[in-house]
């Protein structure tokens, strides 16, 4: 946006300027306030992350402007210290050494009792009113207790050997939070007024409106803009609208459609990252008319992924090429896990004891960004290859009854996948925390469940590739699920305002992140 | 006296059903607690919650507590928020009120007049172009027109914000998408209803009488025409509250439109309830006030 100002203004405004400093004692060209608002497209029920109910990526993307944990992962998935500065492991104990001078929002100093605290409170059950268990169990089952060890070191003791602890430290589930300031607060008000170690404070928490002031203390430099003003414009259309006009500085989940007329303003661009997170066909190995691996693999088989990815992302998601991501233990293009083969396709249909029947492809409607245009793709693929596919969006709530139920047999989901193939392996396991696979959709072998269980207590990083390849392998051959896409974020962004999208969907505005 | 008690009944009877059809749609569409809880959790979580949220005991035992609860004034713990849902959609009725009120009362003062006017220059060019825009803004989605004038008066012209609660200059686009709907209705109602008049032997006799023709209009016409205009303008408080939820959602307005939307896709009940039980006592309420109009209106309507 660019505001003109006339001659007739500038006098006006120069005299208006001179009379203010005459009478005011004050001068009138201080620094005006640095604001950045942002136009989001869904809201957190509450701001309480350590509780945050909910399947959707909501909490995930506002919990880093005000909250802190011990680590946090970078932009390339990489484990980076956050308030933890040391961290060695010993069998069943995990030592972190703490940050020294961090302060909190309300002026306090972090300690180890804080920590301790602030743990803690994940492995009640009482402090979780929403009954979720923080990504829970996954964040906790592994944890026996925690302690302090000195004034600032903790002790984090396990179940049972868990190489995966700093991953899940790393999750905004696990923000550190003050002790005296939390008990203070109660849980009402964490839920609206938190007091952490985040780069932001929030001022103010409303239905669609969220103010947020920096932190003057952050211990990782003072925060760029001064004020963060966060707003709910849940409409597609009016979001980008108001970016383009000028009120918005920032739109988040920016729609694939409106990339070009973003990227084509002269104030505007757009920023987008795969996210460590994948599309997938999730498929009915128990019931229907996908039992034969034959079929989904003739399906898997026949999906151009590089050309979705092109055609209808803009070149700007990344054709999947595994059951992982680059950079996790275990990931092998050239394994040739999951890739697209026309030929192969129609020899599996051909071996088949596929006649013609029905499948009902219900991807679920309004729910991962940009996921219709792809889904429908899909579909077209395979009726080109010579399936009778029924093409039905399903609603959120339906979708989730009759998945939950084991009626679909075949839709959509993604997987996050960042730093550890158990991350999505364990979704699968005989004891996983929810039943969302077995025993309604697949139901692995036992020597799938024997690798699962054994790699859940290796540390060798070479070891955990080698089973990661076997359990892509096995994926690969039981085409439990077919990966499409790494999904994206995309952002509209005002010029002058560096902000990156965020691979773990992040709000990132820590001072090493950005600027304005 | 007896018509005041009928009148509460039949009002308290329309609630119980709405009440009644709310409880148990929302609970045949879906299982909210299967949207709370996350991947991660446990089965044993899942039976925790549901039975912390009392969705374990019996359809029909859960409708006599929901009922009993709302006798007492206890509209339930919102599931999303965690807070009482009452005040939640307390808190955003007024914003919704700044909607909707503007709304039916700027539809029935423009819409009234040009409808008169239309009636009684039928076939002149004024006549035509009432007939033909009414028509064509009664064709428009809202949301289409919503959307459009973000654009024209938000993005291109930057006279107006695209978006959100914030001023008096932030009423102006959502209240303009909001009222062209029943506006036309309104100029169409009444222009029908003045021509009716127009033709009825009352008016010939008035004339014949030697009135003045504004005489006519004013005490006579006008006031007969005004019955079924009456009728619709107080239909319009449903139409216009349902379009709430789509104005509101278009234009970041935090109503209990956008309000409903979100519960209904969260499958929070509790709110979902809230806002119907509080939508039909709106609707009752009119309609109520819609009968005692007729009888301000028409001396010859008795209430009984």
């Amino acid at each position: 946006m660019t505001s003109k100002i006339s001659r007739r203004h500038f006098l006006a405004l120069t005299g208006a300027t001179a009379a203010a400093s005459m009478f005011s004692g004050f001068p009138v060209f201080a620094q005006a306030e640095k604001v950045l608002r942002i136009g989001s497209n869904n809201w957190p029920a509450h701001l309480d992350f350590a509780n945050q109910a909910g399947p959707s990526n909501v909490g995930r993307r506002f919990s880093s402007l005000m909250y802190d944990a011990l680590l946090i992962f970078d932009r390339q998935g990489a484990l980076v210290p956050q308030l933890a500065t040391k961290w060695v492991n010993d069998g069943l104990e995990w030592r972190f050494t703490l940050r020294e001078g961090v302060e909190f929002h309300d002026g306090t100093t972090m300690t180890a009792d804080d920590v301790v605290y602030s743990l803690r409170r994940l492995l009640d059950p009482a402090g979780d009113q929403q009954g979720v268990g923080s990504y829970g169990t996954s964040l906790t089952r592994y944890i026996a207790d925690v302690a302090k060890t000195g004034d600032l070191e903790i002790v984090i003791t396990t179940t049972q050997p868990d190489p995966l602890m700093l991953f899940r430290m790393a999750t905004h589930f696990a923000p550190i939070v003050p002790q005296a300031a939390t008990e203070a607060l109660g849980d009402a008000g964490m839920q609206t007024a938190p007091i952490a170690a985040g780069p932001y404070k929030v001022v103010e928490y409303g239905a669609d409106r969220m103010v947020l002031e920096k932190h003057e203390g952050y211990w990782g430099g003072v925060p760029a803009a001064d004020q963060v003003i966060v707003r709910l414009i849940p409409e597609d259309a009016t979001r980008v609208g108001a970016l383009q006009a000028g009120e918005i500085d920032v739109a988040l989940n920016l729609p694939v459609d409106q990339i070009e007329t973003i990227d084509g303003a002269a104030d505007l661009g757009v920023k987008s990252i795969p996210l460590f997170n994948y599309m997938s066909v999730l498929m009915n190995t128990v019931n229907g008319p996908l039992t034969d691996v034959n079929v989904r693999r003739a399906m898997s088989l026949s999906i151009d992924r590089q050309a979705i990815v092109d055609q209808l992302w803009g070149g700007r998601s990344r054709a999947m090429d595994d059951y992982l991501l680059p950079n996790v233990p275990g990931y092998d293009a050239a394994a040739g896990n999951v890739r697209f083969d026309l030929e192969e396709a129609r020899a599996a249909l051909a071996a088949s004891s596929y006649s013609g029947e029905e499948i009902v492809f219900n991807p679920v409607a309004n729910y991962y960004s940009n996921s219709e245009l792809p889904t429908q793709v899909i579909a077209q693929m395979w009726t080109d290859l010579g399936l009778n596919v029924t093409y039905s969006p399903m609603d959120l709530q339906s979708y989730f009854q009759g998945y939950l139920a084991g009626q679909l047999t075949c839709n959509i989901q993604s997987f996050d996948v960042y730093g550890d193939g158990m991350f999505l392996y364990q979704n699968f396991m005989a004891n996983a925390p929810i039943p969302l696979y077995r025993p309604n959709y697949f139901v692995p072998s036992a020597e799938f469940d024997s690798i699962v269980e054994g790699v859940q207590t290796k540390f060798s990083l070479d070891e955990r590739a080698a089973d990661m390849r076997q359990l892509n392998r096995y994926f690969a051959e039981n085409v439990p699920t077919a990966p499409i896409y790494q999904t994206v974020e995309i952002v509209g962004v005002r010029d002058g305002i560096n902000l990156e999208a965020d691979p773990l969907f992040q709000i990132n505005l820590r001072p090493d992140s950005f600027s304005m | 006296m007896k018509v005041l008690v009928s009148s509460l009944r039949r009002t308290f009877l329309t609630i119980l059903g709405v009440l009644t059809l709310t409880f148990f749609l929302a609970r045949f569409s879906g299982d909210p607690v299967a949207l709370l809880i996350s991947q991660a959790s446990t089965g044993g979580e899942y039976a925790a919650m549901r039975a912390q949220l009392g969705l374990d005991q019996p359809v029909i035992v859960q409708y006599v507590i929901y009922l009993a609860n709302i006798a007492q004034g206890n509209f339930g713990n919102s599931i999303t928020y965690s807070r009482p849902a009452l005040e939640i959609v307390a808190a955003r009725i007024p914003a919704t009120l700044e909607l909707t009120l503007p709304s039916l009362i700027l539809s029935g003062l423009i819409g009234f007049p040009l409808g008169v006017v239309s009636a009684y220059r039928r076939g002149s060019w004024l006549d035509l172009l009432t007939m033909r825009l009414s028509l064509a803004l009664q064709s428009l989605p809202q949301f289409f027109v919503g959307i459009g004038l973000i654009l024209i008066f938000g993005v291109h012209f930057r006279w107006l914000p695209t978006f959100g609660r914030d001023g008096f200059l932030n009423l102006i686009l959502p209240i303009i998408t909001l009222t062209i709907y029943p506006l036309a209705i309104i100029i169409r109602i009444t222009r029908n209803a003045v021509l009716d008049e127009i033709g009825a032997p009352y008016v010939r006799t008035a004339h014949g009488k030697g009135l003045r023709p504004a005489r006519i209009i004013g005490v006579h016409t006008i006031p007969n025409a005004l019955i079924p205009v009456i009728t619709v303008l107080g239909l319009q408080v449903a139409g216009i509250l349902s379009g709430a939820a789509i104005i509101e959602t278009v234009f970041a307005w935090p109503g209990i439109g956008s309000l409903s939307l979100e519960a209904v896709g969260g499958r929070d009940y509790p709110i979902i309830q809230t806002v119907v039980l509080l939508s039909a006592a709106a609707f009752v309420t009119t309609n109520i006030m819609v009968d005692l109009l007729y009888v301000l209106v028409d001396p010859r309507i008795r209430l009984s």
